[in-house]
């Protein structure tokens, strides 16, 4: 017993075992809050009413929960179809002023009740296609503690160093002989150290285990422990039954069992070796080969040893087929893990452990080999962890105002620079391009130049700045011969118009199946967000891509993507501060970029909206869409209303140059102009198609005619 | 001098522990490789015994170099199987008298082995002849608005592409696999890692650098000879692991009639600005990975000079190389050629038409990422000169 006492000081205390089992739970809580805290508080919003409507339905799916669903889906259509006809009663005058605002105020009420009620609705759909064994529950706080089928690194190497200082200490300072020497030596020393090898690594993977489910336990609440483990995806093709809590449990206890054998593997390869260098070297390329190396994701867990274990969640798995086209039959992408196979690997990974202590009785005896030269481990090493890093990191400036910037999703695509007009084009056989004329010769030519373009997806809409224009593009890795084409990176790249030198501004790894670099890097996984991209804002280091129902923002040098908020349909406008747009009952919000938040504004309803230099026009809902100017700044002269009707009936379109407003009535395709905003509409021509380009300081509108590739123009 | 290389070469590299560990992590490569073939190849699995066997068949007819005959023969087999896969009403039981199992098998047979290989090869000269008169384009438009950059680079790739066509079809499944095998090049990291951070901090560790420095030959010879001990056994290691890459894939895909075949005849490197022949490509992938391996070398022996414990070297070795790869990972322009785990990709060097603006001349990025490990090399010796002498 003193033995153990001593060598437990020595470790924790003089070596600094205690620095650093506390610098791991410092570092782990600080992963846990980077990593999910924005999802936290992101979900903080709307968590009340999905806990809400789960205290109604949770547990098992049977016909009362569809009732339930049913019912709620019928309530919500209804509020959807009040809500299309509210402005309309509500402008022929069918409703009062107070009935109308009450009802607008529940409506919105309803609308944030949906969000959460959306999120049931997709775990309700989950759980029908097996009701037997899926429940329903709140399931973020078990998905994220034992979910995660990766290693975790800042365990293994807390444990590794753990066991290196405890065994390896002496060797370096050489006074291994005199130990061995003493009474004590041999057996009792060996014996007290690889006690205390054990219990180390089993408290390391408890206070993590701990760490994690406090956490999880604040951020999202866990409930609901004894509901079948198949509640959670990734657990749901499993074939036995357990309750969630058990599988935390056993997930647990297989961890506990892996870090026990994994510390013993390096006490074990560091007595065998007696130097740093080669145990670490050893043990670690005998968890990570197998780790990074298998070509399939089972067959880790099928394996005896420490690996299998320290990841945990791949025993309560179950079997997924994938189907391969060419050999035309189903292929095991995993495959579930047997309970017999479980208990004959348990007992081989006990039998390994007694082996492994075995071996470092015998090993600690005393050979008079060669020895190590000092070493004094301990603060130093942790002061040359912090030397910096040699790979190409630049300094950032801060980022300086921008000149204005104006920009509507419904113009994406056109711009006007100072000496040219760029537009999207078409031509009968290549089909849409983006077009750059000139405004003094009148030359267009194609915007993109570069000569592969052809085994690249150029996206029509683009971005101008200045004197820049910013386009998308994806490129395609034809690696697999017998397979399709994957989606390989995604670029955005600026064109400057004077020299037409393009360079790449942002590239991200969209390919789904290939790491960046070498295996190692991180697989791409912005496919499917790329794909789905209508519109996008470039800004000095960060681009926000408009997607067809949410904004997000993305850090050009770290490819971070946080998504800003969520709009109903139709137009996104930003004027370098701030976003515009419109929510579910049409009402027109604006969304800070420096307070980080949306509220509603000018208390505009609108039907579709679009923002100028000084103005914003829009057809107004509670007018029954009479196309209407709202000016800002106008508010000082009381004279002058700022907010003036410019045409009764709702228009079908309506464009805006900045100066003039272009309009197209519905009952006919011609498109009629007012003159600054003011006046009697004007006829200038036919509609040929339902695109119109208006440049300010360009004589006449542009058309394109999809159809013959010819661009008509409209004198203003 | 000489023999104070050998020496410690001997002292550093050529231990039992290293040699074993080169042993396994061989073995190791072999079985990766082994487990990428069964994978990737499409006679791997025992369950196309049938495709395996057609396509000896039809292999030797069709090899060689592409003419109309071959083409329209194939194609007369092609149509009336396509005809047929068409109208979905063939039976799927196994068919005798099909090449392979049954008419879809067949047409899938015919097209994913053949047709698509042979229909690229064909086009190809077409697609370059494409992007020849592109760049010609290219180059008026740019004269007239007076960038002589854009010029210079639109004549570098007209130049690059002019006459570029595909004469032979050949199994190019091998080749295809070992372009884009990766795993030695982490084994080799790997061993890096390890190798080099004991070679000055042993000096530290047992206390015998005052004494070497106080030597005849202490101060710049023994610098250099160690140096030069690493970069040798590194440099060797390398050329060994691509031997041994090449020889492994040769031996399970079969297929090397490939070798003097253009480099562009794989269809991901349809955009590569280099005219080689696959097996030049393979040595110029095989250089780039050593001289990314010896310019990362230098650094981890900076390291070493730096650290008085040999675990420190080896954590900031650690470090060293998880930094590079996450930095790889985020930056976009020129200043990633900067990076060494960036030459250790030179698939991607190769692969893509880069260029970098050098003074108002494009240079293609893999000849800018070999000057730049040059220059690496020479600055780092130089670094690790002064801190040799200093400490």
């Amino acid at each position: 017993m003193d033995v153990g006492r001593y060598e437990w000081k020595k470790l924790m205390c003089h070596s600094g075992g205690f620095l650093i089992a506390a610098v791991f739970v410092l570092l782990k809580a600080m992963e846990l809050f980077l990593l999910y805290g924005p999802g936290v508080s992101e979900a903080a919003g709307y968590r009340s009413y999905y806990v809400k409507y789960l205290s109604y339905v949770a547990g098992r799916v049977d016909e009362e929960t569809a009732k339930f669903f049913s019912d709620k889906d019928e309530e919500f259509s209804q509020a959807e179809s009040l809500l299309q006809t509210i402005y309309q009663r509500y402008s022929l005058g069918e409703m009062t002023e107070e009935a109308y605002r009450s009802q607008l105020a529940e409506l919105e009420q309803l609308q944030a009740y949906k969000k959460g009620y959306d999120l049931l609705y997709k775990q309700y759909l989950f759980a029908r296609e097996s009701p037997e064994n899926r429940y329903l529950l709140d399931t973020n706080a078990w998905s994220a503690l034992i979910s995660k089928e990766s290693l975790d690194m800042g365990l293994l190497l807390t444990i590794m160093i753990l066991a290196l200082l405890c065994f390896g200490r002496e060797n370096v300072s050489e006074m291994d002989a005199v130990i061995r020497m003493s009474a004590n030596g041999e057996r009792r020393t060996a014996r007290g150290k690889i006690l205390l090898v054990v219990l180390l690594s089993l408290c390391v993977c408890i206070l993590d285990f701990c760490t994690r489910a406090v956490f999880f336990h604040w951020g999202y609440g866990f409930s609901h422990g004894n509901y079948p483990v198949q509640s959670l995806e990734t657990f749901s093709g499993y074939s036995g039954s357990i309750s969630l809590l058990e599988a935390a449990v056993r997930i647990c206890l297989f961890r506990m069992a892996g870090c026990a054998l994994w510390g013993l593997t390096v006490s074990a390869a560091i007595v065998v070796f007696r130097k740093y260098a080669v145990s670490m070297l050893a043990t670690l390329a005998l968890i990570l080969l197998p780790y990074y190396g298998l070509p399939k994701q089972y067959m880790k867990y099928f394996l005896p040893g420490p690996l299998g274990f320290l990841i945990g969640t791949g025993y309560y798995q179950g079997t997924v087929f994938e189907y391969n086209e060419l050999t035309d039959r189903q292929v095991y992408q995993f495959i579930q893990v047997p309970g017999h196979t479980k208990a004959l690997l348990i007992m081989i990974n006990v039998l390994l452990g007694a082996l492994l202590a075995g071996i470092i009785l015998k090993a600690y005896t005393n050979h008079w080999g060669k020895k190590p030269g000092a070493n004094r481990a301990g603060v130093f090493l942790w002061v040359l962890f912090c030397v910096p890093c040699l790979a190409g990191c630049s300094g950032k400036t801060d980022a300086a105002e921008t000149p204005e910037v104006l920009y509507n999703l419904d113009n994406r695509f056109y711009y006007e620079s100072r000496d040219c007009l760029v537009y999207l084009d078409y031509h009968p056989q290549e089909g849409a391009y983006i077009a750059v004329r000139e405004k003094e010769s009148g030359d267009s030519y194609a915007l993109v130049r570069d000569v592969f373009r052809g085994n690249k997806d150029i996206f029509s809409p683009f971005y101008g700045e200045g004197n820049c224009i910013y386009y998308m593009e994806r490129s395609y890795d034809n690696k697999g011969r017998y397979f399709s084409k994957l989606y390989d990176t995604f670029s955005v790249v600026c064109v400057d118009l004077d020299t037409f030198e393009s360079r790449t501004v942002f590239q991200d790894n969209a390919n789904q199946e290939k790491a960046s670099v070498l295996g190692l890097g991180k697989l791409g996984k912005g496919a499917v967000f790329y794909s789905e991209i209508v519109g996008f804002v470039v800004r000095e280091d960060r681009i926000y891509f408009i997607s067809s129902d949410q904004v997000s923002e993305v850090n050009i040098l770290s490819g971070s993507r946080k998504v800003l908020f969520s709009y109903h349909s139709g137009n996104v406008a930003f004027d370098g501060n701030s976003f515009f747009f419109l929510d579910n009952i049409s009402r027109l919000c604006r969304y800070s970029l420096k307070e980080g938040r949306a509220e509603t504004v000018y208390g505009i309803a609108a039907g579709k909206f679009l923002l100028d230099r000084d103005r914003i026009l829009y057809t107004d809902r509670e007018r029954n869409g009479a196309l209407t100017a709202y000016y800002f700044g106008a508010q000082e002269r009381e004279e002058e209303p700022f907010r003036k009707v410019l045409v009764p009936e709702e228009p079908l379109s309506f464009y805006s140059d900045g100066n003039n407003v272009f309009y197209v009535p519905k009952r006919e395709s011609v498109i009629y102009e007012l003159e600054n905003g003011a006046g009697s509409p004007k006829e200038i021509g036919m509609q040929i198609s339902a695109i119109i380009y208006p440049f300010l300081s360009y004589e006449s509108i542009l058309l394109p005619d999809i159809d013959t590739g010819e661009v008509v123009e409209y004198l203003k | 001098m000489l023999k104070l290389v050998y020496y410690e070469l001997r002292k550093h590299f050529l231990t039992p522990v290293m040699l074993l560990i080169l042993l396994l992590v061989l073995i190791a490569d072999g079985c990766k490789i082994y487990s990428v073939y069964q994978e990737a190849s499409l006679f791997s699995g025992s369950n196309l015994e049938e495709f395996k066997e057609a396509y000896e068949e039809l292999y030797p007819v069709y090899s060689g170099e592409i003419t109309l005959e071959k083409i329209n023969s194939l194609l007369e087999i092609y149509r009336p199987i396509y005809e047929t896969v068409q109208n979905q009403t063939a039976s799927t039981r196994v068919d005798e008298n099909s090449y392979t199992y049954n008419v879809y098998s067949d047409e899938l047979f015919f097209r994913k082995c053949f047709l698509e290989e042979l229909e690229y090869d064909y086009t190809y000269r077409s697609y370059a002849a494409g992007i020849v008169s592109e760049a010609k384009k290219n180059m008026d438009f740019y004269q007239e608005r007076g960038n002589t950059y854009e010029y210079r680079r639109s004549l570098y790739i007209g130049k690059a592409f002019h006459g570029r066509e595909i004469r032979d079809f050949y199994n190019t499944e091998m080749y295809q696999s070992l372009f884009y095998y990766d795993f030695s090049s982490v084994l080799l990291l790997m061993l890096t890692v390890y190798g080099c951070a004991s070679v000055f901090v042993k000096e530290e560790e047992t206390e015998m650098k005052y004494i070497i420095r106080t030597s005849r030959n202490g101060r710049g010879r023994v610098y250099l000879a160690k140096l030069f001990s690493a970069l040798l056994f590194f440099v060797a290691m390398g050329i060994l692991f691509a031997v041994w890459d090449f020889c492994m894939f040769a031996l399970f895909f079969g297929g090397t009639e490939g070798t003097a075949s253009p480099l562009y005849a794989i269809k991901g490197f349809k955009d590569t600005l280099l005219n080689l022949s696959m097996g030049q490509g393979y040595l110029a992938l095989s250089i780039y990975k050593i001289t990314g391996l010896c310019v990362l070398c230098m650094i981890f022996i900076l390291f070493s000079l730096c650290a008085r414990r040999i675990l420190a070297a080896l954590m900031l070795n650690l470090i060293s190389v998880m930094v590079c790869v996450t930095a790889y990972d985020h930056i976009y322009n020129s200043s990633r050629l900067w990076n060494p785990v960036s030459l250790l990709c030179a698939r991607t060097l190769i692969l893509r038409p880069d260029f970098s603006n050098l003074a108002g001349y494009p240079v293609p990025q893999s000849i800018t990422a070999a000057g730049v490990a040059v220059f690496l090399l020479i600055g780092l010796a130089v670094a690790g000169w002064l801190l040799w002498k200093v400490r």
